[in-house]
């Protein structure tokens, strides 16, 4: 009886072994959209933290407008949903400055680096933006870039990356980004290690 | 098993109808689905810690707040507790379908799910803070002493339905896991006092702190205080006690990626407990002249050809024959047995079913029921630079329990070792796998109860306690491994497929496969199903505990013999198949439905025995269970929140149908928030009738309606003042008792709560 058991389950793992192989041959090398989305929305929620850990200095220029977060670049995983659904379910504001929120295409960056001269306070570059941090710097009037990924923030001068890492996402600092005299990070949030990462840019 | 394909046809023609509506419904629209409005709604209340701590790529059956999951899951927060007015968390339990939850005396509150196939706690898998709090010797959990603090509970995932491949032995009607909060979230004082308008009370004080910026503590007591209740016939219950517990938490960050914690806790609890003793002294008149064995049947109306040597009635009922003129002429003297001890715990009479218009003495005893427990759990997990999660948990366990009513006390020693981790195979693949090993060591004392001890000379067998346990079986080991992977499909389905490997001193040597699936039918539309075997591990006092609950005066040998029933050795594990399907509809991100439906096939379920001819105590049966739940959030406005709950579950033992689990269950709960200080409460509950089995005193519980309406008042930013009346429709109705134990059930009163709570 024992013998027969054994001989069924050996065959229940092969069986589960080989499906498991097969399956994992034929879809190997797809990337999973579902995995994208939901990257996307873990990032645009940290977006509605970071806006209320970031103290800006009360007498900048900008502090009579409304906060402004500028998407640049195409994208379609929901990052832009998702930021202007949590900007507005959460009613989010900045010292009593409403945020929005403005997406350009890539075929609007003429229209964006001219809303970006007009001051903003973050600038998010997706993957296919064809504008980048240098090109946005000669018109960023204080603001804050933010992108994918640790090397945007280690050699293109950004401020935020989120870095995919370790099944996780987490946030890399620029240290000298900080420094500047018109915002300033609280430290509870540079203070948590398993959440954030400050590095000196190469 | 026609009855199945029927079933889910049925399931499946629903499900069909309903979602060519929402298909159409869906294509009209773009952008986020309503699905993963709910999941930002949700994100956006969680701290920046919390974010980093959610997976990119799932574990399916780890994650039980990701909407694809496919399970039936419901989750309750601390803020379930609270708002409602709930003493402690198993009494929250009330508000989630497929959940039965009942008060037997003050103290305890026994939570069942889906159950037919037996004792109703054992058949789910109780996690508390990381441990599992089942007892190997009763094979269930006292939730109410492992409880926690409301304040350090992150939340309470109720997994209904079996989830062996990652959970294991005994997750078979499903899985509750409470899950504690990181110190870093406990930082600062925390207070809660709920006091009762009869006096019972419950304090918890949490105090936390930081040792430096990568190390966090807390420490917490909880005092409850139990205050008298009444039984239904309006006795004192005698059920008035207290439970006192203490623990602490210590949290620190390693390194990157490399966390440890080290949590532990005390608790002691005093209490009475009853034992019914009405039935448990007889008397079989076979012995008796022939026309005094006619008189007894034409006293007691019993049929004139009836052979008595096979009938044996309370030897209450045989005194107050002979009281009564009856000339019994071998009734036992009172020298034969502990006559003292018996006068002593009378208390009237009480009908005997038996005998319809008979009534019998009533005896019941009271003695202490103790529980001391401690526990030491200890995690150290992290990720690796390839990506592999894992985590590796420690813990010893040790409880002292003595059933002092039965004469029974047990000592468990309990160390467990598991290796947990997860890692990505491709983008389309993650693994999980683990390890685990448990040791058991226990101390077992059985004693003869004062009524049962005979004179020597007037005894034919041997003075046996009533629960004897086999002292040869006191180590037991338990070896498991597991391998599960799940898959993305495509962008719409997700699947799981593993299995579980265990090596088990109580049940051999198991495989317990499972398969789960979810398709995202549309972005208003999920769909899941799944398939598990699993298994149960039958409980020590079912397996190796001979039962001996009464003694018989045999009226021709003139002395005084036991009836026993053995423990049964051969009884090895519960096998289920279990199936289920379910349907998540959400419309829009402030509604939802859920919809499943489950079918169990259990082999050689394990029941008490059902017939005094019976040779063990406890006998293994086919069981089969099916059922449903619906559940509904709807999210009214910003202002008003509504949830409720339907379950339909029938049960059969071969054929037979059962009734220790109500047929159909209800709730409603609204959270009105009247302003930003004020929120009205509202609960009922609904509860169908149950029968709670007895050899000789079977009792039907009523099905009952239950309205709670409940006040908080925020005073300050984190403090709370609550007043919560409830059960307001009835003075008391009654929900469950302890079968062959207790005499009768104690009544749920009418209550006031008043609750005071600082948030940290």
């Amino acid at each position: 009886m024992k013998s027969i058991l054994t001989t069924r389950m050996l065959l229940v793992v092969f069986v589960f072994l080989g499906v498991f192989s097969g399956i994992n041959e034929v879809f190997a090398a797809k990337r999973n959209i579902e995995e994208e989305r939901r990257n996307a929305r873990l990032r645009a929620t940290y977006i509605t933290r970071l806006v209320k850990f970031i103290r800006w200095d009360e007498n900048s220029t900008h502090s009579s407008k409304p906060f402004n977060i500028i998407v640049l670049g195409n994208e379609d995983v929901g990052f832009v949903q998702s930021l202007e659904f949590l900007v507005k379910y959460g009613n989010l504001s900045v010292n009593g400055r409403s945020v929005i929120v403005s997406h350009f295409t890539n075929s609007q960056s003429k229209k964006a680096i001219q809303t970006i001269k007009n001051g903003v306070e973050f600038v998010y570059f997706t993957k296919n933006s064809i504008l980048n941090a240098s090109d946005i710097m000669p018109h960023r009037n204080g603001a804050m870039f933010l992108a994918e990924g640790r090397s945007f923030v280690e050699n293109e001068s950004g401020c935020i990356g989120f870095e995919e890492s370790r099944n996780r996402i987490k946030l890399i600092f620029n240290e000298t980004c900080f420094k500047r005299k018109f915002a300033k990070v609280n430290p509870v949030l540079t203070s948590l290690k398993s959440v954030v990462e400050v590095v000196k840019p190469n | 098993m026609s009855f199945f394909y029927r079933y889910t046809l049925f399931i499946l023609l629903i499900l069909r109808i309903f979602i060519t509506d929402a298909f159409s419904e869906s294509n009209a629209s773009s952008g986020l689905s309503p699905f993963e409005k709910a999941e930002l709604k949700r994100l956006l209340e969680l701290d920046v810690s919390s974010l980093s701590e959610i997976p990119v790529q799932g574990v399916l059956g780890y994650e039980q707040e990701y909407w694809r999951n496919p399970a039936s899951v419901h989750v309750i927060r601390p803020e379930d507790i609270t708002l409602n007015g709930f003493l402690n968390s198993v009494e929250a339990l009330r508000a989630v379908p497929g959940m039965h939850v009942s008060r037997g005396l003050a103290y305890d509150n026994f939570a069942s799910m889906r159950n037919f196939s037996g004792f109703s706690t054992q058949k789910f898998l109780g996690k508390i803070g990381g441990r599992e709090v089942s007892q190997l010797m009763l094979g269930s959990a006292n939730y109410s002493v492992d409880d926690y603090p409301v304040e350090v509970i992150d939340r309470i995932e109720v997994i209904r339905g079996p989830g062996a491949s990652i959970w294991g032995t005994n997750a078979v009607n499903g899985v509750l896991n409470l899950v504690t909060k990181h110190s870093a979230e406990t930082q600062g004082d925390s207070v809660r006092i709920a006091v009762q308008d009869n006096g019972t009370f419950l304090g918890d004080y949490i105090y936390g702190g930081e040792l430096d910026g990568n190390k966090f503590y807390r420490v917490w007591i909880r005092d409850q205080e139990y205050v008298e209740g009444k039984l239904d016939s309006g006795l004192p219950a005698r059920d008035d006690g207290y439970l006192r517990k203490a623990g602490f938490r210590f949290d620190a960050e390693l390194g990157k990626d490399l966390n440890y914690y080290i949590a532990g806790g005390v608790s002691t609890r005093r209490l009475e407990h009853v034992l019914d003793l009405s039935n448990r002294l007889l008397y079989n008149a076979a012995g008796e002249p022939a026309f005094v064995q006619a008189a007894i049947k034409s006293a007691l109306g019993l049929n004139a050809a009836m052979d008595l040597s096979q009938v044996s009635v309370p030897l209450s009922l045989a005194q107050g024959l002979a009281t009564a003129g009856l000339p019994l002429t071998k009734i036992p003297s009172v020298m034969s047995y502990n006559s003292p001890a018996w006068a002593s715990i009378q208390s009237g009479q009480i009908p005997y079913q038996a005998i319809p218009g008979v009534s019998i003495g009533r005896f019941d005893r009271y003695a202490p029921m103790t529980n001391e427990s401690a526990h030491l759990i200890s995690q150290i997990e992290g990720i690796t630079n390839s990506d592999l999660e894992w985590k590796l948990t420690g813990s010893v366990d040790q409880t002292d329990i003595d059933m002092g009513h039965l004469g029974l006390e047990w000592e468990q020693t309990q160390f467990n070792l598991n290796f947990d981790a997860n890692f990505a195979l491709s983008d389309r693949h993650r693994v999980s796998y683990g390890l685990s090993a448990q040791h058991t060591k226990l101390n077992v004392q059985s004693s003869v109860l004062d009524v049962f001890q005979f004179p020597t000379n007037h005894i034919g067998t041997p003075l046996r306690p009533i629960l004897d346990y086999d002292q040869s079986f006191t180590k037991f080991d338990r070896f498991n491994g597991y391998v599960q992977d799940s898959i993305s499909i495509n962008e719409d389905i997700l699947f799981s497929i593993g299995a579980k490997f265990e090596e088990n001193d109580l049940a051999g040597f198991g495989f317990q496969p499972g398969v789960r699936a979810s398709w995202m039918a549309n972005e208003n539309n999920l769909l899941w199903a799944g398939y598990a075997k699993t298994h149960r591990q039958p409980s020590l006092r079912e397996r190796y505990t001979d039962l001996t609950p009464f003694w018989t005066w045999n009226s021709i040998s003139e002395k005084w013999v036991s009836s026993s029933y053995a423990g049964d050795v051969s009884l090895d594990r519960e096998e289920m198949d279990a199936y289920e399907l379910g349907w998540r509809l959400r419309p829009n991100s402030d509604l939802m439905f859920e919809f499943s439906s489950y079918f169990y096939d259990t082999q050689n379920a394990v029941r008490a025995a059902t017939s005094v001819t019976s040779v063990n105590a406890y006998e293994a049966k086919d069981a089969e269970a099916r059922g449903g739940e619906v559940s509904v959030e709807y999210r009214v406005s910003d202002a008003w929140r509504l949830r409720g709950g339907y379950s339909i579950a029938r049960g059969e033992i071969e054929g037979q149908r059962t009734y220790d689990f109500p047929e159909n269950t209800a709730s409603l709960s609204s959270h009105f928030k009247y302003s930003d200080e004020i929120t009205l409460i509202q609960n009922l509950f609904y509860s169908g009738k149950t029968q709670i089995p007895s050899d000789y005193n079977p009792i039907t519980i009523p099905s009952h309606l239950r309205l709670d309406l409940g006040v908080i008042w925020k005073t300050h930013e984190n403090w709370e003042i609550g007043f919560f009346g409830k059960d307001l429709l009835e003075p008391y109705h009654l929900e469950t008792m302890y079968p062959g134990v207790d005499v009768e059930p104690a009544r749920v009163e009418r209550s006031f709560i008043l609750t005071l709570l600082k948030k940290f």
